[in-house]
């Protein structure tokens, strides 16, 4: 009895000891650094973990995972966890941030609405951290660099990208059939389209396929030298002739010449080119592996560059994937330190052959592998010249591209016509674009 | 107390069944304890799952929430803008009334006749059955896809085939005037599934004598089924009618994958714009007083047809009422 | 006094008459059977095909070599036998879960007065009402924030013990009150309390309602998207309806990835993704037990 008191009395005591040491060990513990902008954050001494949320696409998701184990063995403290979100995101991202369990980083576009997102304090910019890295800018295309500022201020480093539904992908077999010589690199649109007449046959072959979407119709525009709104985002241009003379030359394609489907689904493409019956398809670098599946048995692909508009230039326009990083990030500088790993040039190569789409770094289209790629290359030149997607300085991306794309179809359907059709779309984006930022 | 009755009921008639004279009151009593007992586990969990989410999204509807940016109070703003403001408010309106209107009473015909050819006694009848469930079972995006490169305009199997017959296939759903007419068809391919098992199972609870006294008093095919089938049928009519037209006027899935809502707003439906705004362009608030109008304008049809249904439909049981 | 039912057995054998009625109904019966089986066919049909075979022109409504190992490739590029069994999973539980509660409530809304009824019975209906789209994200908190059962099934299947949703309750609510009140009295009378009259008389007699449901919800929940997709967040927990997300190439707005064409194992994932509700159905509907017939209540 004696024993068992005095022992549960040592219990007690001993409990009581590992509960104040535990608390003191607590409190000298330094605190992971709340990192505020700016304020001067070492790589914490405890374990880190970085939640980044990616997209289910399963080549992407083991080619980050790989990313991952290697940026853990250079910062042993950092472990990056790869969550996996549908593709189609909108909601299930929504509910995690609404709910507070965003992770520390996402995969996005400059192209989907990242401003949207900047603008509504979401994000946190990163110029702090390139200031505090001494980080070059430069070693970026100037379009991709544009497309990842909101405001003037950095939001995400450009991690791989594309310039847009820009080259053309075609099977030199129907060429041949139809006499007609190979696209080049000096192809303008008015080679490219009576290509396309000598390669159409009714509805049983058409000479071209072009994409009705905002984003896809930015490519001729460009070329002819318009754009949907000014520099600053606050100004509709399509009230521009040479915005609506790019419409109406899409128009032309599908209405007047016929010589594209009009108004097509996204899988026609693929219906047409795995059945030999689409002569050029202008379209982005995924097409490389999409139509590259679906090419038939007795044909082949092959890529040329977009061809020259009555401007002088090709169209386009840059697409860059980002990973933002959260406002609500606990370890924001150690996210902007993998952030800097994936935007590597080593990683941009490897990006081209492990996802399909490059790194946007300049000096990554230095490396062989890939300005050797007879279907990767005939992206380089355009990757050098495009602007951003328009952005509204509102930030209200979709607001825009969703009634453009209503609007296209009525006009490329033939049912209201292209001057009205412009009009249209210039009354609707303008109403939009006057409308204040989110929160004002 | 006793009862008698005759059997069987041959004469069955649309309008109501008996009504006794209200009991003692401590019978009542315990019948509403009884009552509230069985009810229970929804109250519960209407309780505690599905009354704070939807306060919450009517509060919401009174605010300028654009998220993640704290909502502010902004009164009925919302819902004035929706009538005056919104250019696509009356598009969409109308998208979803003209869907509701053609498709719910074709829907429900091709259902009920489905569930009539197949009640009868066939070989192979539970094959059969499952055959026409299969559609509906499909998931949205292979079906969407098959109808689409089915119905393609220029190169589809279908207009193909009219073509060979010498006539112009319309665009279906690349057409303006079309879409929402190959949206009905494509919600028809489905009429072999719930509603028509629900239907099958309604068939299979009208007792077969009354039938065989029909039969007896000389009724011919079309008397048993407007006299027997189709009143006794009438619940579950009414039940396939009010759950058809609510999911009706949300349709969204469909129009999301196959058209994306056009083309040119031909086919850009009531809960597209409610969902566009609410997760796409983040107007929380807007679209939360979006969702709210459709509640009332579901919510008014629903308790009309509640109130009519007292003229024709039939219940056996007097308590059910309505 | 005693109440006597029966299944009405299978009907004597008839003298076999032709009629013209019966000959057009089977023929369209027919008919209509090739026309539902067709999307059916060509999943199978595609499943089995290579990538540049799916979406030729004119289409090839055969594969020219059968790709059986696209079946395997499923579960080589997914873990789709592992989503498969989770699915099964919140299926059982769920559908168990709906079918005895949505009973139990339609029960007593069909069959008992009490003092407001009629307005609860419109509120069941108004939760119908209500896109969920709206009340997506309060939901999310409440389950997540609240309950704290974020990334787990309950959110998905806890629910359905309490009512399981207006459209069963509904459901059930109309096949009790087809169902005479006679019945009822006679069974007071003899001293059957509610809960007994439910158990030993109304669940028989409701066997059609009850694998009508049976067949819904196992659906409802077998194919349910939007659930699994925001409550389960480990990729290990995904359902096969968000595995086969990942197969999609063509769904709108993302057209910047690169993916291999994976269609065709869409396809092959999508039909496996229905055959049990196939099986589930060809099962249980043969058990539809045609009519009751009540011989008479003797005083």
């Amino acid at each position: 009895m004696h024993a068992r008191f005095l022992s549960r009395r040592m219990f007690l005591k001993g409990a009581a000891l590992s509960a104040t040491t535990i608390a003191l060990v607590a409190c000298a513990t330094p605190v992971a650094p709340t990192v505020s902008e700016g304020s001067q954050a070492a790589p914490a001494a405890e374990a880190i973990e970085i939640i980044q949320f990616d997209r289910n696409v399963p080549q992407d998701i083991e080619f980050r995972k790989e990313l991952a184990e290697r940026f853990t063995e250079d910062n042993p403290t950092i472990t990056v966890k790869i969550e996996v979100m549908p593709d189609d995101y909108a909601a299930t991202l929504i509910a995690r941030i609404a709910s507070g369990t965003a992770g520390d980083c996402f995969r996005y576009g400059t192209h989907y609405g990242m401003a949207n997102w900047a603008l509504r304090g979401i994000l946190q910019p990163l110029d702090d951290f390139i200031a505090q890295d001494g980080y070059d800018l430069s070693i970026y295309f100037q379009g991709s660099m544009d497309a990842c500022k909101v405001e003037g201020k950095v939001y995400a480093l450009p991690v791989n990208g594309h310039p847009g539904w820009s080259a053309i992908y075609y099977q030199p077999e129907l060429f041949a059939e139809a006499g007609v010589p190979e696209p080049t690199d000096t192809w303008t649109y008015d080679d490219m389209t009576e290509a396309a007449r000598k390669m159409t046959k009714g509805t049983d072959q058409y000479g071209l396929w072009v994409a009705p979407y905002y984003e896809a119709t930015l490519t001729p525009m460009d070329a002819f030298g318009g754009w949907p709104m000014d520099e600053t985002g606050t100004k509709a241009m399509f009230d521009d002739e040479k915005t609506i003379a790019g419409i109406r030359w899409l128009y032309d394609m599908m209405q007047t010449d016929k010589v594209a489907l009009a108004n097509p689904s996204f899988d026609s493409r693929v219906q047409l080119w795995s059945s030999g019956k689409v002569g050029m398809v202008l379209s982005g670098i995924w097409e490389g592996s999409y139509l590259g599946d679906a090419t038939p048995a007795d044909k082949t692909l092959k890529v040329a560059p977009g061809p020259i508009g009555p401007s002088g230039h090709r169209g386009g326009f840059m697409g860059c994937n980002v990973f933002p990083i959260m406002q609500t990030s606990k370890h924001p500088y150690e996210t902007w330190l993998w952030q800097k790993f994936i935007c590597s040039k080593e990683v941009g190569i490897e990006n081209v052959q492990r996802i399909g789409e490059p790194g946007l770094r300049t000096d990554v289209w230095e490396d062989p592998s890939l300005l050797d790629d007879p279907v990767v290359k005939p992206h380089y030149e355009l990757l050098k010249i495009v602007k951003p997607m328009p952005v509204p300085a509102n930030g209200r991306l979709s607001e825009i591209a969703d009634p453009v794309t209503q609007i296209y179809s009525g006009i490329f359907l033939g049912d209201i016509d292209v001057e009205a059709g412009c009009a249209q779309i210039q009354e609707t984006v303008q109403a939009i674009l006057d409308q204040p930022k989110p929160g004002a | 107390m006793t009862q008698s009755r005759t059997m069987p009921l041959t004469s069955a008639s649309p309008l109501g069944g008996v009504r006794h004279k209200r009991k003692l009151s401590r019978v009542a009593l315990l019948e509403e304890v009884w009552g509230y007992l069985f009810i229970a586990p929804w109250l519960l969990g209407f309780a505690i799952f599905t009354i704070g989410p939807m306060v919450i999204s009517l509060y919401w509807s009174f605010t300028k929430y654009e998220f993640p940016l704290p909502a502010k109070w902004y009164g009925i703003q919302n819902y004035v803008n929706a009538f005056t403001q919104d250019d696509l408010f009356p598009t969409a309106l109308w998208n979803t009334i003209y869907y509701v209107i053609f498709s719910v009473p074709l829907g429900l015909a091709a259902s009920l006749l489905l569930a009539l050819l197949l009640d009868r006694k066939l070989p192979g009848r539970a094959v059969l059955r499952t055959v026409y469930y299969i559609p509906s079972i499909v998931p949205v995006v292979v079906s969407a896809f098959l109808f689409s490169y089915l119905f393609q305009p220029e190169y589809g199997l279908i207009n193909s085939l009219l073509k060979g017959w010498g006539i112009a296939g319309p665009g279906w759903f690349n057409s303006v005037t079309w879409v929402k007419p190959t949206l009905i068809l494509l919600a028809l391919w489905g009429a072999g599934g719930p509603t028509m098992i629900i239907f099958l199972a309604g068939l299979q609870n009208i007792p077969t004598d009354l039938y065989e006294a029909a039969e007896v008093d000389g009724a011919g095919r079309l008397q048993k089924f407007w006299r027997i089938t189709l009143p006794m049928l009438s619940p579950t009519i009414f039940f396939n009618l009010v759950t058809g037209i609510i999911a009706a006027f949300k349709i969204f899935t469909v129009a999301y994958v196959a058209t994306g809502g056009g083309p040119y707003y031909a086919s850009y439906f009531y809960v597209l714009h409610l969902f566009n705004n609410f997760f796409k362009y983040l107007n929380m608030g807007y679209a939360s007083a979006l969702a709210w109008i459709l509640f009332v304008i579901i919510m008014i049809f629903t308790v009309i047809q509640l109130r009519v249904a007292r003229r024709w439909v039939y219940y056996e049981s007097e308590t059910a009422g309505f | 006094m005693t109440v006597q039912l029966q299944v009405a057995r299978a009907p004597k054998p008839r003298r076999l008459t032709f009629s013209w009625f019966d000959l057009i109904a089977t023929l369209l019966t027919i008919a209509l059977a090739l026309l539902f089986f067709f999307p059916f066919y060509w999943a199978v049909v595609g499943a089995l095909k290579q990538p540049n075979e799916l979406q030729v022109v004119p289409p090839l409504l055969y594969p020219p070599i059968p790709q059986w190992k696209n079946f395997i490739e499923v579960g080589n590029v997914l873990p789709f036998y592992r989503y498969l069994w989770n699915t099964v999973v919140i299926t059982v539980i769920g559908t168990f879960g709906g079918l005895i509660s949505s009973s139990l409530v339609g029960y007593g809304f069909s069959s008992f007065r009490f003092r407001g009824r009629n307005t609860l019975f419109v509120i069941l209906l108004s939760t119908m009402v209500l896109p969920g789209e709206v009340t997506l994200i309060p939901t999310y908190l409440l389950f997540v924030n609240v309950l704290g059962w974020g990334n787990s099934i309950l959110p998905l299947v806890v629910p359905s013990f309490f009512g399981g949703g207006a459209f069963s309750i509904f459901l059930f609510r109309q096949f009790f009150a087809s169902i005479p009140r006679e019945l009822n009295d006679a069974a007071k009378i003899d001293g059957c309390g509610p809960m007994r009259y439910y158990l030993r008389i109304l669940l028989p007699l409701s066997m059609p309602v009850i694998i009508t449901l049976s067949i819904l919800w196992f659906q409802s929940y077998w194919n349910d998207l939007l659930g699994p997709l925001i409550y389960l967040t480990d990729q290990e927990k995904s359902t096969i309806t968000t595995g086969l997300l990942a197969l999609r190439s063509t769904l709108g707005g993302s057209f910047s990835r690169r993916g291999q064409a994976m269609d065709h194992l869409l396809m092959a994932g999508s039909l496996i993704g229905m055959l049990p509700s196939i099986i589930i159905f060809f099962a249980l509907q043969r058990y539809f037990i045609k009519g009751v017939v009540m011989t008479g209540i003797k005083g």
